[in-house]
């Protein structure tokens, strides 16, 4: 009897526990592990896309997605920037105690940027040791290596214009402990990778006609990255040469103005329109990552009694940004860009809400005087209908309704148009007179529809002028403003929230208080 | 006799109920929610059966003296009654029955009736209160308890209202700290024990990383969700503190360890049994909001002290706003969502059985309406154990339960502006104005309630969306035990558990402007194994006894949940039901997996000589796949003895002591309170528009996966605690007086921070996680019980518990070191070398400058009147960051909690306070006093009402935001609270002699009832802003047995 139990209690012990040796070795199930990515051809192209992604990801975070835009002579603040904060594009617009070391937008941004060009180096390795089986994956991984090399250059490009002293990232051998230090690099050594990346790329990649389309890194955008690096450094010749390579790809034409910014028939419409060289692209069917430009520069004109909340009026506002008086000055008559690229008046929609004591009609337009008198004085609410620019704008197209603070359209980063102004400036500078003319005036007809318009001379200040009417709020007045040494007197001058605060200092942004716990480096001087 | 009538179903949505005699007797109307359960358990009061009672006479005594208020109990009954002065009894019972003598300090007696009418017996004096002990993978006689164990009476946790078993231990056990930060009906609590030693970095939530662990029969539940068990079916609680009582639960046993045991049927009549309360429930304190003339003064002010002297009325609210003033209409958006809710509960139990077969089932109904509209919890649990002898050496038997909630928690479907610090299911009590419109002309609800549409009307919303929460819990615990020699048995016990959880959410065409509908249904499941094969042995060797036990056994945790969010429903009309019907690219799905294993082997033995000395001694290896590949074991060991010193022969017994045990142990135990596969680098889904392939012109969406940004460490292990403990537990007056105190400390290290790497040299990895960290917490904890007054008609008791706990860290990640190697603090975690794990580090305000002060304000800063005056911390004539100081922290200085019960003739009262004083909090209900949103109604200073209470308000005041925004919300948030109140009445037995019933008796009880606190700008002292109010209860009640 006894031996019936100790052989039944053994049984069941041995039979429950053969189970056992599988209970604490485990593979997640749900998620791939690191070490297996970057072994396999899409694992590359995946990492590629995620510098696409992390790159393209400022534009998703409501503090800073319109970050490029501000902190300029052609913006002020708009009435509801307050909202957001301290250190985000509160901040970064008006210069003041928010803008530091401890802001976390800032950080974000850097760390996003510092993301990507890990990515990049990852990629570029990967490229250079990658066992190819055909010729169809070596021409994939070379395009990848070139797509990578253009990226890094256009994420050192605007980290070393935003923060001059930054430390050069370079790949760490897998399985290594972390490395603790991280010395800042000089200038030029940045800028030698981004020109040897650009060139590389240029050779590495096709133009954007035989591309992807207009997210996918091309020549154009290489040559575009490299003449903006030369002017950053004054090789007017090199800018001038790379201009001309756009200028000539053949993949792109100047389009209508009206076609530039608009969304209709989609990714595949106007949003492939061939103006544009890089867009960061945003898509419907990728719901959880929508963009946050849209509303940026939409004045709050649905309080306003008699106007309602409507797509075609800017849907969903938030008021964040708002031209600057001293960019509405720069319009002459006949620029067809004022019409197309901004909304000047808000229409009565609403009869029955309009104030007491007006006589408006639904489609009359609300003047200044109706809605002063419905703010009651109040200065904030004066301004609930002021013009601004709808280049940022989207309709319905996406999905996007009128209550929707976000939208799925294209940020574009760079377009044909950047090509002739910056060569403009090159031959300018270099003494090309004629040549640089030329250019401009390739804008200026396509502006004002015939060529009654046309600039006979040129300077400094006529290009910065045609630079702010052409690009104005696209994300490029900062670093050209900086390199021509005029950010902080033209601030002072036009942008009224930055004008108190601004100091020489602030051409440099502050270097993350994270990054320099860490790295224990020096901060950028004034900070 | 009772009776039920079903009814079929009438109504489209086929849910059956029921009307019964019931539930009117108890005042209970027949709800739409189907309750079979119960029912189905009713049917078994059919089975009465009748013995013939007879009336036994006797007397107790002790040494040949009567004992006065000894107990009689009849076996399985609440049947008893008490002995008189004389230490005479009388009471009836069946025939059949087991008569149970008891009394404080002697052992129990049992005595078969056998059909005797007269039944003497002597108690003799137990000096070691001989109650056995549950531990870890077995019992122990207290008396050789080395460890520190405190057993819960299970008695006075029946008397709160609380549906939740660990809500009911709040301030009743020493070192044991229950808080609940939500009143949500169905929704968890906070409790530790000894206080908080990990930083909580690894799992993002301290609380949670601190949480002891729950082990029922025997079963390490996992998540801890305690929401789902039925505290009726609880047999016995015992709480192990210290770490040679919790090594054996190695790897998760940090944090101590909650053991509870469910109830089992014992040999002899069948017991039925009834029980059903009822009752209110509100919040325990409204919070001040402004009111409609307090919020446009409010809103006037903050203009002015922007310098807008004369502030028009229409720029400081809305056209309808100045309509509702104008008209003097009023919302208090409080009484608008707030209600007094219901709790309503009935259970029936039968237990009994033979020698060979014993069982135990009882089903229960826990049905809550909140307070906050559109928030109700029902829970229906049915549990059956049984026990069967098969033979004299195999026992065989299985714990099932089956517990299903329905939670409509519509009130927390507003979650738009959530997320990022924004709004809270229940932001709109503290943000909406008080001059809003709730109505529309035609009296439906508003869908805003001011003209600009940025606040919404939460009555609208309830009615515009569907969220409903139900949770299935069943699991089976079969367990086998074999007898193979004298004092070894072999246990097999073994575990499967499916927990299923429902979520459903709704928002219908009509629930925004402009947004289409969205429906969400997440079903997620959880699913748990384990098998633990236990050999014990049990031998005394005449004054040596041994104590042994081995343990191999491993446990399996594996979750899915599957996620379906779809917009632009084609209908409002079925709720998240229609999700089906939207189109496919309307609709989004998510998958996701979880899972863990743990393999274990534990050996405890245990050697007492002559009943005075005891030594236990325990070790524990553990296998997690938590752990990294490098570090996938690990070793656990604790050693313990303990001296009972009034055993020895020196001590005389004539003493008024009447017990002395000194403690002392040592263990290590871990804390694996972490994500799974966290020692290794991720990956992230990368879906990007890649554009257009430019050879076939079609549009490419790339889908793949790139690199996540924590890095790996093959060499993570869990965070290990090494704890001492020094206790001595003292009886005094024939331990009518019983106190116990405990010191310890416990020095924790390895602990697991994500130390911040630079990624710009790191490959673009930013989090290492690593086991760096090192804290330390002492305490002590004092626990007492006295029977202070003790006669045949008047009982009085008294438990208290009192106990502190502080912290440190010690260290922090290996780059938080200055230049000699000296850990040094990292503010912006919070965290400071030699301080409070959760210290609140900022500037002390002291009151406010205030006009006339103007030159000194200046001279320290940016100050003028109004702003709060900061301390000048390191005396440098300026406020800068450094002036910045330790203000408190959460950790109370120390808490307890006393409890008096009075017996008086079958009337019982019980009254049950707690104390948490020393505890310090930033207040977030206090808002920033800017714009337009309504605010609680604070003093504030003005030029024309200079106080010192609160500082100037509006855009760029010190509340608004900045520095010193969260200095001048610390508050204290001590408090003293009557927790609950409980006074019943039995019925005297001689009343029920000729009715079916054996015991009734009636109660009325009340939870939550008062609090004594300073930190009144809330709903409660534990609470944070955007939680649920928290509430209190008062619940009437009877309880029947047949």
């Amino acid at each position: 009897m006894k031996n019936y139990k100790v052989l039944f209690s053994t049984i069941i012990m041995l039979v429950l526990s053969a189970a056992c040796s599988k209970v604490i070795d485990r593979e997640e199930l749900d998620v791939i592990p690191a070490s297996q990515v970057l072994n396999t051809l899409g694992g590359v192209e995946a990492v590629l896309f995620q510098v696409y992604e992390t790159a393209r990801s400022v534009h998703e975070n409501n503090n800073i997605s319109v970050y490029k835009q501000c902190g300029t002579d052609l913006v002020v603040n708009g009435t509801h920037m307050v909202d957001v904060p301290a250190g985000g594009m509160l901040g970064m617009n008006q210069y003041d105690a928010g803008f530091s070391a401890a802001s976390g937008e800032l950080n974000t941004i850097w760390d996003g940027y510092y993301r990507s060009i890990s990515n990049c180096n990852l990629v570029v390795q990967a490229a250079e040791n990658f066992p190819m089986k055909d010729a169809s994956e070596a021409a994939a991984i070379l395009r990848f290596k070139g797509e990578a090399q253009a990226l890094r250059a256009y994420v050192y490009l605007e980290l070393v214009r935003r923060w001059e002293n930054i430390p050069l990232a370079v790949p760490l051998p897998e399985g290594s402990e972390p490395v603790r230090e991280a010395p800042l690099a000089d200038k030029s050594t940045i800028y030698d990778l981004i020109i040897s990346d650009c060139q590389e790329a240029i050779s590495l990649l096709p133009k954007r006609s035989e591309s992807a389309g207009v997210g996918a890194p091309s020549q154009g955008l290489a040559n575009l990255l490299l003449a903006e690096a030369y002017m950053d450094l004054g090789n007017w010749e090199g800018a001038a040469q790379a201009a001309e390579a756009i200028i000539s790809d053949g993949s792109y034409e100047l389009q209508a103005l009206d076609y530039i910014f608009g969304v209709e028939g989609g990714k595949e419409g106007e949003e492939s329109n061939n103006e544009i060289i890089l867009s960061w692209v945003f898509d419907p069917a990728i719901q959880a990552r929508p963009q946050r430009t849209v509303q940026m520069f939409v004045p709050l004109y649905d309080r306003v009694a008699g106007i309602s909340r409507a797509l075609e009026n800017g849907a969903r506002p938030w008021s964040r940004l708002s031209p600057s008086p001293y960019y509405w000055t720069l319009f002459e008559e006949g620029d067809g860009r004022l019409e197309a690229w901004h909304k000047l008046e808000w229409l009565i929609d609403d009869e029955e809400s309009v104030l007491d004591g007006w006589d408006l009609k639904a489609g009359d337009v609300a003047t200044k005087e109706y809605v002063e008198a419905w703010a009651g004085g109040a200065a904030r609410e004066a301004r609930y209908t002021e013009p601004t620019t709808t280049k940022n704008w989207e309709d319905g197209t996406y999905g996007r309704t009128a209550a929707d603070a976000e939208g799925f359209r294209n940020v574009i980063v760079y377009r044909y148009a950047q090509a002739f102004i910056l060569g403009a400036e090159a031959y300018m500078r270099s003494g090309n007179m004629t040549r640089a003319l030329e250019l401009i005036n390739t804008i200026r007809d396509r502006a004002f529809g015939d060529t009654e318009h046309r600039l006979t001379t040129l300077d400094e200040n006529i290009l910065l002028e045609e630079h702010a009417r052409e690009l104005g709020h696209e994300g490029h007045r900062w670093a050209t403003l900086k390199r021509l040494g005029l950010l902080v007197e033209r601030v002072r001058m036009h942008n009224a929230d930055a004008a108190p605060n601004i100091q020489d200092h602030h051409v440099r942004w502050p270097i993350p208080q994270t990054f320099l716990d860490l790295a224990r480096v020096s901060q950028n001087p004034g900070y | 006799m009772l009776t039920f009538v079903y009814k079929e179903p009438s109504n489209s949505k086929n849910q059956l109920f029921m009307k019964n005699e019931l539930f009117k007797f108890l005042g209970l109307s027949a709800r739409e929610k189907c309750r079979i359960g119960v029912t189905a358990l009713a049917l078994c009061i059919g089975q009465l059966l009748f013995a013939q009672t007879v009336t036994i006479n006797g007397t107790v005594s002790a040494d040949g003296e009567p004992l006065i208020g000894a107990t009689v109990l009849v076996q399985g009954t609440s049947t008893g009654t008490a002995t008189d002065i004389d230490g005479r009894y009388s009471l009836s019972a069946p025939t059949d029955a087991t008569l149970v003598f008891s009394y404080v300090g002697y052992s129990s007696l049992e005595e078969a009736v056998l059909g005797r009418t007269l039944i003497d017996v002597s108690l003799s004096a137990s000096l070691v209160l001989d109650e056995v002990v549950v531990v870890g993978y077995g019992t122990m006689e207290r008396a050789n308890v080395t460890g520190s164990i405190v057993t819960v009476n299970v008695d006075e946790l029946a008397k709160v209202p609380v549906p939740n078993v660990v809500e009911g231990l709040r301030g009743q056990v020493p070192g044991l700290r229950v808080s609940r930060g939500s009143g949500q009906p169905g929704s968890g609590i906070t409790f530790k024990i000894r206080g908080t030693n990990s930083l909580g970095a690894a799992a993002g939530d301290i609380d949670a990383t601190n949480t002891p662990i729950i082990v029922i029969d025997g079963v390490p539940i996992v998540g801890g969700n305690l929401a789902e068990l039925n505290p009726d079916d609880i047999e016995s609680i015992n709480i192990l503190k210290d770490a040679a009582a919790a090594s054996v639960y190695g790897s998760s046993g940090a944090n101590g360890a909650v053991l509870i045991t469910t109830k089992r049927g014992t040999a002899g009549k069948s017991t039925i049994s009834v029980s059903a309360s009822t009752g209110l429930i509100d919040i325990a304190n409204k919070i001040p909001m402004m009111n409609g003339d307090q919020y446009l003064q409010y809103r006037a002010d903050s203009e002015r002290a922007v310098g807008n002297d004369n502030p028009n009325i229409n720029s400081l609210v809305d056209p309808n706003e100045v309509a509702n003033y104008v008209a003097g209409r009023d919302v208090d958006w409080q009484d608008q969502l707030l209600r007094t809710g219901m709790q309503n509960r009935i259970g029936l139990s039968v237990s009994g059985g033979t020698e060979k077969l014993r069982y135990y089932l009882n089903g229960d109904l826990y049905a809550e309406d909140g307070v906050i509209k559109k928030s109700d919890y029902d829970r229906y649990s049915i549990r059956f154990n049984g026990d069967f002898s098969a033979t004299d050496w195999l026992e065989i038997g299985a714990r099932v339960q089956l517990s299903k909630s329905f939670a409509d928690e519509t009130a927390n479907a507003i979650t738009e502006f959530n997320g990022d610090g924004g709004f809270a299911p229940f932001f709109p009590i503290s943000t909406n104005t008080p001059l809003g419109d709730v109505y529309n002309a035609d009296g439906t609800f508003t869908k805003f309630i001011r003209d600009d549409r940025f606040q919404i009307n939460p009555l609208h919303r309830y009615n515009e969306s569907v969220l409903d929460r139900n949770v299935t819990r069943s699991y089976v615990n079969p367990y086998v035990n074999v007898k193979i020699l004298d004092g070894l048995k072999y246990t097999l016990n073994t575990y499967a558990e499916d927990r299923g959880e429902f979520y459903g959410r709704f928002w219908s065409s009509n629930y925004n402007d402009g947004t289409p509908s969205e429906a969400q249904i997440t079903e997620s499941k959880s699913i748990t194994y384990l098998v633990d094969n236990i050999l014990s042995y049990t031998k005394d060797f005449g004054a040596h006894s041994i104590n042994a036990t081995a343990v191999y056994g491993f446990q399996e945790f594996d979750y899915q949940q599957s996620n379906t969010i779809a917009e632009r429903i084609p209908t409002d009309l079925l709720g998240y039901n229609a999700i089906g019907y939207a189109v496919d690219e309307n609709i989004r799905y998510d998958w996701s997996r979880d899972d863990w294993g743990k393999v274990y082997l534990v050996g405890r033995l245990g050697y007492s000589y002559d009943d005075r000395y005891s030594v236990t001694l325990t070790m524990r290896r553990d296998g997690s796949s938590r752990f990294g590949p490098n570090n996938r074991y690990g070793t656990f060991p604790s050693a313990s003895v303990a001296w009972n010193i009034h055993k020895e022969k020196f001590f005389k017994p004539t003493s008024d002591i009447s017990f002395l045990k000194l403690r002392l142990s040592y263990g290590e135990l871990g804390n694996d309170r972490f994500p799974t596969y966290y020692y290794r680098a991720g990956t992230n889904n990368v879906q990007v528009n890649a554009g257009t392939d430019p050879d076939t012109g079609e549009p490419i969406l790339f889908n793949g996966f790139g690199l996540a940004t924590n890095a790996s460490n093959p060499n993570l292990k869990w965070e290990a605690s090494r704890q001492i403990n020094v206790g001595i537990d003292l009886g005094f007056f024939n331990n009518r007086l019983n106190a116990t105190i405990d010191l310890y400390r416990t020095n924790t290290t390895d602990l697991l921070l994500f130390e911040s790497i630079i990624g710009v040299v790191n490959n673009g990895f930013t989090q290492f996680p690593s086991n760096v960290g090192e804290t330390e917490s002492r305490g002590i904890d004092i626990g007492l019980k006295a029977n202070v007054i003790q006669h045949a008609d008047f009982t009085w008791a008294i438990s208290a518990n009192w106990a502190k706990d502080v912290n440190e860290i010690v260290k922090l990640s290996s780059t938080e070191v200055d230049s000699e190697g000296n850990p040094i603090n990292n503010p912006a975690n919070g965290w400071f070398i030699g301080k409070d794990i959760r210290e609140i580090y900022d500037y002390e305000a002291t009151g406010i400058w205030q006009l006339g002060e103007e030159d000194a304000a200046a001279a320290l800063g940016n100050f003028v009147p109004g702003d709060p005056k900061i301390t000048d911390v390191d005396g440098d004539g300026t406020i800068t960051s450094d002036d910045r100081t330790f203000l408190g922290n959460p950790t109370p200085n120390w808490y307890g909690g006393i409890n008096n019960t009075f017996n008086y003739k079958g009337f019982e009262l019980s009254v049950l306070i707690e104390a948490v004083q020393g505890v310090t909090r930033v207040n977030n209900y206090i808002g920033g006093y800017t714009g337009r949103g309504n605010q609680l109604a604070i003093d504030y200073w003005t030029p024309d009402n200079p106080t010192n209470q609160f500082p100037r308000i509006g855009a760029g005041g010190p509340l608004s935001g900045g520095l010193f925004s969260d200095a001048l919300k610390v508050q204290d948030a001590s408090f003293i609270a009557l927790r609950n109140i409980s006074l019943g009445y039995r019925l005297p037995t001689t009343l029920l002699e000729k009715l079916p019933i054996s015991n009734l008796s009636f109660y009325v009880r009340g939870n939550n009832l008062k609090y004594w606190t300073d930190y009144t700008l809330a709903y409660s002292p534990e609470s944070s802003v955007g939680s649920y109010p928290i509430t209190r209860a008062l619940i009437f009640g009877t309880k029947i047995t047949f």
